[in-house]
């Protein structure tokens, strides 16, 4: 297991250098290295500080987020379909992001935006609770996160056709399938702390989220707080991926993908899989930028465009795999 | 409801007998002209006759939309439905070539006259519309005048010259930028700037990284004004400090799009209005 | 001291009375069978006495009100074994077992010596040691049952409670986890189980209780609660019940009419 974390913290290193190395400007190893510590033209300066760096850091935090919130969700719901994106967490929290943004009261005050993201992503975190109940089955998890991400949907374009700029609408897509592309630092400083804040919460419940393993009935003897472990990752995941949806859109099915390709290579233990998933999160959005970048780099493609090919097929298999179980 | 009836008899008996009374009149100037594009309004509204325009498009009246919105306000408005388009009995119909096709299509089913104005990508398609509007207006002396005019100011604008060409980068919303083939990029040339667009090799309107812009160090970016202030991700990448940081920040020059995304004469005041930053900008030098 | 005093338990569910005050008491060293139809209140009962489902009437742990005594420190009192076996991730054998130490340690650090020992113990008592580093999603059910059984033991706890731990497992293995019961009960330990099986409880058992619609129906030792008349009055199947050398024997026989 110490392999596995070793592993996953090199690959993470290397995509973060890769993603640094990658962009539109032409800037060889060299040039992109010299830039960052100072040296090189002024103009290649600026490219590796303020364009690369930000998009590096919020590729690696908003992964690190989606990765670490699929696990916490899965753990205390003990379903390995639970997903800020399935459930319509990330869906929420854009349409919270879109009314601050094109209403104008991120205009005003910049906190409004991650602020609003995080209600909306809590309030589809609650309703989720609420609609799936103790030891949700899969069928009524999976309905309750897709009557809440249509519903979050309909609102965000909603709210996207009746915003004062007559453009907005167009926008839809940033929204719903995310994207790094041109965020600077102060998307960073917006959202960083934000998704930090989330991870320790998430993080506290690690323990409980290993008792749970056996049922909330057996945590609860085992002398572990069920209602505890449910605030923190309500609380952890909707100000994690609120802040992260607030800078980078929607971006779905890291959470459900990360966890389940790690779980057995950490043994299945919940707290484990959580800085696992951090990481392996963290991994898989930068490489997926990485992609974006380089498939067509004269196109905006969406990362969630990306994210939910690898995804789709992976989430079409756990249901597959739950089926046969329930068989 | 009154009017969705009348609508489905009228719909219903032209489709039936192919003939259409709104077509009355066979030979002269068009009498009742419904304009349903707002570049199609504005130079209708500058060629036609007093009473001759029945109606434009609701962009007309919108000043983020229009040059010409005061006037516009005058006139019957129309939202580019066959429906009330159809009603107001118009003996031409003006519409942009691409945007609004099944509509156009259905138009012309019921019998009304239909011409359409592609979009343009020079100075010279400015010439070309002004007569074309000019001749189906039967307004033609009045076009050849603003012709001549517009040819007039395009001459004074290139005889204003530098003698360094400042390198311009056009920004528009979501990292766009105009490529040779456009409007856009003839007029920075025309003002005696080099633009970025062109001398990368781009063609057209096409996406123009950050990390390129600032690569390349322009001396003045043309970006596109906001609607509603700064919420739209599209503009939102104009507030990216990369953009504040370089060594000589670069001039920002706003032109509105509406100010040069039709053909119209007008559209010379931007290219006016870049002759004068490329005049501040190698002036700056010579000091 | 006694272990376990309940008194005057009574849960509803809704309108619904499930178990209508109930008295009850478990001591050191004792094993006391929870008996009684499907339906009847057993899981219940145990869930209440866990805390688990909310009750009226007083529950008392070593004399002091359960309710009262911070989770952790019941969690070292009482281990529970639900009916329920499974697990929601394939963690290894030894993992599920470790799990029991959670109310000995503080967070996440890694076990201490006594916590090796406890696993260690545990998984020798239920005959687990050569699974330890199987995923729990591969293993059997008797297999399953007695990791899981490991975790409860593992939790060194004064009592443990167990909901049917003997269903879904094949007669040895039933008399494997039986006698490990009393062994522990001979350590001064005490087990509170529901169970099906008359006969084992008949063999097994100090002390039985018999619950009827939710109320009590008999309590006593197995010789006195297992007679023919309450199995045909509470069950409704007529019964043999013979004393023999080697204990209580109750061999239940045929559904009799008035049910």
């Amino acid at each position: 297991m110490r392999a596995v974390f070793a592993l996953l913290i090199i690959a993470l290193v290397v995509a973060f250098a890769g993603s640094l190395l990658v962009g539109p400007a032409a800037l060889d190893i060299g040039a992109s290295l010299s830039a960052l510590f100072g040296g090189g033209t002024e103009p290649a300066r600026i490219v590796m500080w303020e364009i690369r760096l930000p998009r590096a850091i919020l590729g690696a935090s908003v992964g690190a987020t989606l990765g670490i919130a699929g696990a916490a969700l899965q753990g205390y719901l003990r379903n390995p379909l639970a997903d800020p994106g399935v459930l319509g967490i990330s869906a929420s929290a854009s349409f919270g992001a879109v009314l601050a943004f094109y209403f104008g009261a991120a205009a005003v005050a910049p906190l409004a935006l991650p602020l609003s993201a995080m209600a909306g992503a809590a309030g589809a975190a609650m309703l989720v609770r609420l609609l799936a109940g103790r030891d949700a089955g899969t069928l009524t998890l999976i309905l309750a996160g897709v009557a809440i991400s249509s519903l979050a949907s309909a609102l965000t374009t909603l709210a996207l056709n009746l915003a004062p700029n007559p453009f907005a609408a167009l926008e839809i897509l940033f929204w719903m399938l995310g994207s790094l592309t041109d965020r600077s630092m102060a998307h960073v400083w917006l959202a960083l702390p934000f998704m930090m804040l989330g991870w320790l919460l998430m993080a506290m419940s690690a323990r409980t989220l290993n008792a749970l393993t056996l049922g909330e009935d057996v945590a609860a003897t085992l002398g572990e707080s069920p209602k505890r472990a449910q605030l923190l990752i309500i609380a952890g995941a909707s100000i994690a991926v609120g802040a992260a949806t607030a800078v980078a859109g929607a971006i779905a099915f890291v959470g459900l993908v990360v966890p389940h390709l790690l779980r057995r290579l950490v043994g299945g233990r919940p707290s484990a899989l959580l800085p696992a998933s951090a990481l392996g999160g963290a991994v898989l959005v930068l490489l997926a930028d990485i992609a974006v970048r380089l498939i067509a780099p004269e196109r905006d493609i969406k990362l969630g465009v990306l994210t939910a090919l690898i995804g789709a097929p992976f989430f079409l298999r756990l249901v597959l795999e739950t089926r046969r179980e329930s068989q | 409801m009154t009017l969705g009836k009348g609508w489905f008899a009228a719909l219903l008996l032209s489709l039936l007998f192919g003939a259409s009374s709104a077509t009355a009149s066979a030979d002269g100037p068009p009498r009742r002209v419904v304009s349903m594009n707002v570049c199609t309004d504005q130079l209708a509204m500058l060629i036609a006759d007093e009473g001759q325009l029945a109606s434009v498009s609701h962009m007309a009246s919108q000043r983020n939309f229009s040059v010409l919105w005061q006037r516009a306000g005058a006139l019957a408005v129309n939202h580019g439905h066959a429906e009330e388009v159809y009603l107001m009995r118009p003996d031409l119909v003006l519409a942009g070539a691409y945007s609004t096709r099944v509509t156009i299509d259905l138009l012309r089913r019921l019998g009304v006259r239909v011409e359409t104005f592609a979009p343009v990508a020079s100075l010279d398609d400015i010439r070309k519309d002004i007569l074309a509007m000019g001749r189906l207006l039967g307004q033609s002396p009045r076009a050849d005048a603003m012709v001549a005019a517009f040819d007039h100011e395009v001459a004074a604008v290139r005889t204003s010259h530098g003698d360094r060409k400042p390198l311009a980068a056009l920004y528009h919303a979501n990292s766009y930028t105009s490529g040779r083939g456009t409007l856009a990029a003839e007029i920075v040339e025309l003002a005696a700037l080099d633009n970025l667009g062109t001398r990368l090799g781009l063609t057209g309107t096409a996406r123009l990284p950050l990390e390129s812009l600032v690569m390349n160090a322009p001396e003045i970016i043309v970006t596109g004004q906001r609607y509603g202030g700064d919420n739209a991700q599209a503009t939102s990448v104009l507030d990216h400090p990369a953009l504040a940081r370089g060594p000589r920040p670069p001039g920002a020059i706003v032109i509105a799009d509406h100010e040069w995304i039709c053909g119209l004469p007008f559209t010379i005041e931007a290219a006016r209005r870049l002759a004068t930053a490329a005049r501040a900008a190698t002036g700056r030098e010579a000091r | 001291m006694t272990l376990l005093h309940v008194r005057n338990l009574s849960v509803s569910r809704g309108p619904r009375q499930v178990l209508d005050r109930i008295t009850a008491t478990v001591e050191p060293g004792e094993v006391v069978g929870v008996l009684g139809p499907n339906g009847v209140g057993k899981t219940t009962l145990l869930a209440s006495i866990l805390g688990l489902v909310p009750s009226s009437g007083t529950i008392e742990l070593m004399g002091r009100p359960a309710g009262l005594i911070p989770a952790k420190e019941r969690a070292r009192l009482v281990s529970y074994l639900p009916q329920a076996r499974d697990a929601a991730w394939p963690m290894t054998a030894e993992m599920i077992v470790a799990l029991g130490r959670l109310p000995h340690g503080t967070g996440l650090r890694a076990p201490t010596r006594a916590d090796s020992d406890a696993v260690e113990r545990a998984m020798q008592a239920t005959d687990v040691t050569h699974l330890r580093s199987r995923p729990i999603s591969q293993l059997s059910g008797g297999e399953k049952t007695r990791v899981l059984l490991a975790r409860t033991l593992a939790q060194d706890a004064a009592l443990i409670v167990a909901d049917e731990p003997a269903s879904g497992l094949d007669p040895a293995q039933q008399i494997t986890v039986l006698r490990l019961f009393r062994q522990l009960a001979a350590s001064g330990r005490s087990v509170l189980l529901s169970l099906h099986e008359l006969h084992l409880a008949a063999m097994w058992c100090d002390r039985l209780l018999l619950l009827s619609h939710g109320s009590i129906a008999a309590e006593g030792a197995p010789a006195d609660v297992l007679t023919a008349e309450r199995i045909a009055e509470v069950y409704g199947c007529s019964a043999h019940v013979t004393e023999s050398p080697e204990g209580l024997i109750v061999v239940p026989l045929e559904q009799s009419a008035r049910r």
